[in-house]
């Protein structure tokens, strides 16, 4: 699997979670900062994910090599109408971040010592993620 | 997946770019034909020694007032010119993919590298500063003051036709210099490109001009009076035998750089899942294109028994050969894809010749990028798998000579030391690597080893632009190197200034 095609990935993914958030900061008004600042997270992410591999990418890093061993289909995207109940979504926004949290980390773990600076930036955007899940989980009490 | 959108919608008449205006040449017309789908995607004319004078004219006119420009008005022009590459980085690196065959992301590599190259020279006003010392004798001062020297040829090559003209061309034009850059007539496109960005950067007519061709305007540069240096990218022969000695003949600056046969070292110590993945791009980055490629994977048995050894070589050729068979080929514009086609039928045939000879010469076959598969629709033509090649000796050619295509020796050393006298028993000397986690061990290799450019635990040692691209034995002819200071030293001469005030 190239680069390219885990930065494309990460950039749908990024853009799908934070139109999720803006949908569930408009469902659960009470709860919108906490959603808009979800969806603010997720659209930093994707801006700094962007922006690093651009920055970072030269003929000499091994882009088409770093991610061999990972699998494309275990992050996915929750389903574009969410949940009507506050408790559904929280779960499945818990769910979204962990997961995502998690991927982050395999992809850093892969392209450790190979792609420079990605892989930071990768893991930062893991704590990013976990941040919004343990904020979503607050909401649980 | 789906092919990104192509930049180039029909063919493209290509013309040359001299004193500001493009200019249709009378010469010979050939195509320029996208490896991947042998479609043509332009017509480049070889231009003509004729032709190539009124680019230097211009040049030469151009060279009175440039270097007059404040420093820090040529290092805004260069500014520009980055900015305009940013905004068109896609656009420049889908070309690249177009006109050569490499994959996306390693066009996206390339043009990376161009644009840290002027950035590096946009800061000339720091780099070109000279020195000076009070009272080298009493009351008696003294300066070095750094001039440019006028103009300067750039003969590309096709493997990187992008970035390569870019190692020399920003640092020229911020110390004051005209150039003229005849890009390779095999995927010239990109420079094109480049030169249409510059004008809209600013840089006034005659600063910045191409001019397209072959044998014939390479020769008008190398004989002409009034181009004062030469940077060339090619093979070892037309390096050594051609531009070296017309360069010395006629007085001018040179940088020549040549083919390489490079080394990687594999110590008994090294990370082996994170070896492998580096070797992939080393080996097969580029379709193997590439002077800084590894071509020669030597299994060093240092402190091993024969047995052990044995079993770590069966290792390595056992992840290695996995690894590569792994790997996807196709066009380019396929973002999955990691290893496109080479520039052209002609040198896959070539590198298919070397693979028999090798294999009839008692090399083992371990993998054979004869036989193929592409993903998506792709004319076969040009496209070569990636090759492995085991039990090579230091003998045989294979090892020996440049394949300049993906095709890796395997072979064995017992010791540190013998791998190393493999490597300069090589007439070539571009770049080397050890894989190792003993600091001993690879300051031995860093400090022994007769090559311009050495990689720890890294598979390409591309300097940046701030660092000289270095290069020795058969693989550089010339003093200077490209890039960083000594760039900025090549193209400005040394004047010294002894001052007394009576």
């Amino acid at each position: 699997m190239t680069t390219s095609t885990v930065m494309r990935l990460l950039d749908e993914q990024e853009r799908a979670s934070a139109r999720f958030y803006q949908g569930l900061a408009e469902r659960f008004p009470a709860q919108h900062a906490l959603w808009s600042r979800c969806a603010s997270v997720c659209a930093k992410n994707q801006v700094q994910v962007a922006r690093s591999f651009q920055e970072t990418i030269s003929d000499a890093l091994e882009v088409g090599y770093a991610f061999s061993d990972l699998l494309l289909a275990e992050l996915t995207v929750p389903a574009a109408s969410a949940p009507n109940d506050l408790a559904g979504a929280v779960g499945l926004a818990q769910t979204l971040e962990e997961q995502a949290a998690r991927y982050y980390e395999q992809l850093a773990d892969s392209a450790e010592s190979l792609l420079a600076t990605i892989p930071r930036t990768l893991r930062r955007a893991a704590e990013n993620r976990r941040r919004n899940a343990a904020n979503i989980g607050a909401l649980q009490g | 997946m789906a092919l990104l959108e192509s930049p180039i919608s029909q063919v493209l008449e290509l013309e040359n770019y001299i004193d500001g205006f493009w200019e249709p040449s009378v010469g010979e017309v050939r195509d320029v034909v996208n490896p991947a789908t042998m479609q043509p995607i332009a017509r480049v004319p070889l231009s003509t020694p004729g032709e190539l004078n009124q680019a230097v004219q211009a040049a030469q006119r151009a060279f009175y007032d440039w270097r007059r420009t404040p420093p820090l008005a040529r290092a805004r022009c260069l500014l520009r010119l980055r900015d305009l590459m940013e905004q068109h980085f896609e656009e420049l690196s889908r070309v690249q993919t177009l006109e050569h065959g490499k994959t996306i992301d390693e066009s996206r590599g390339e043009t990376r590298r161009g644009i840290e190259m002027v950035e590096v020279a946009a800061g000339i006003p720091s780099l070109m500063m000279g020195r000076n010392l009070e009272d080298i004798a009493s009351g008696i001062d003294e300066f070095l003051i750094r001039q440019p020297l006028g103009v300067f040829g750039i003969i590309g090559p096709y493997n990187f036709p992008f970035m390569v003209p870019l190692w020399f061309a920003p640092f020229a034009v911020a110390t004051g210099n005209t150039i003229i850059v005849k890009p390779s007539s095999e995927d010239p496109i990109s420079q094109v490109k480049i030169a249409e960005l510059a004008e809209e950067a600013g840089f006034p007519d005659g600063v910045w001009n191409v001019v397209h061709g072959g044998r014939d305007v390479v020769g008008a540069m190398l004989d002409h009076k009034d181009i004062k240096g030469i940077c060339f990218v090619g093979s070892t022969p037309v390096a050594k035998e051609v531009i070296y000695p017309r360069c010395g003949a006629t007085g001018k600056r040179v940088i020549a750089q040549g083919g390489a046969k490079n080394f990687a070292l594999v110590m008994p110590d090294a990370d082996l899942p994170r070896t492998v993945a580096a070797c992939m791009n080393s080996f097969f980055g580029n379709a193997g294109q590439r002077c800084l490629a590894n071509a020669n994977l030597v299994v060093v048995g240092e402190g091993l028994t024969p047995a052990e050894h044995q079993a770590f070589y069966e290792e390595i050729a056992r992840l290695f050969t996995e690894a590569a068979s792994n790997i996807t080929l196709g066009n380019g514009l396929d973002e999955t894809v990691q290893m496109g086609p080479l520039r052209d039928p002609g040198k896959k045939q070539g590198v298919a010749r070397r693979i028999a000879d090798a294999v009839a010469g008692g090399a083992e076959l371990l993998l054979d990028g004869r036989e193929f598969a592409t993903v998506g629709e792709c004319a076969p033509d040009a496209f070569l798998g990636p090759t492995v090649l085991g039990r090579v000796t230091p003998d045989m050619a294979v090892a020996q000579e440049e394949v300049f295509g993906p095709v890796a020796a395997l072979m064995m050393a017992a010791s540190l030391d013998e791998a190393i006298a493999m490597i300069h028993a090589n007439p070539f000397g571009n770049a080397a690597s050890i894989f190792t986690g003993n600091g001993g061990w690879a300051r031995k290799f860093r400090y022994d080893v007769e090559c311009g450019n050495i990689g720890i635990n890294v598979g390409i040692a591309a300097p940046m632009a701030f660092f000289p691209f270095s290069g020795m034995k058969d693989s550089f002819f010339g003093d200077l190197h490209g890039q960083g200071e000594d760039a900025i030293r090549f193209f400005t001469e040394s004047k010294v200034v002894i001052e007394r005030w009576f």
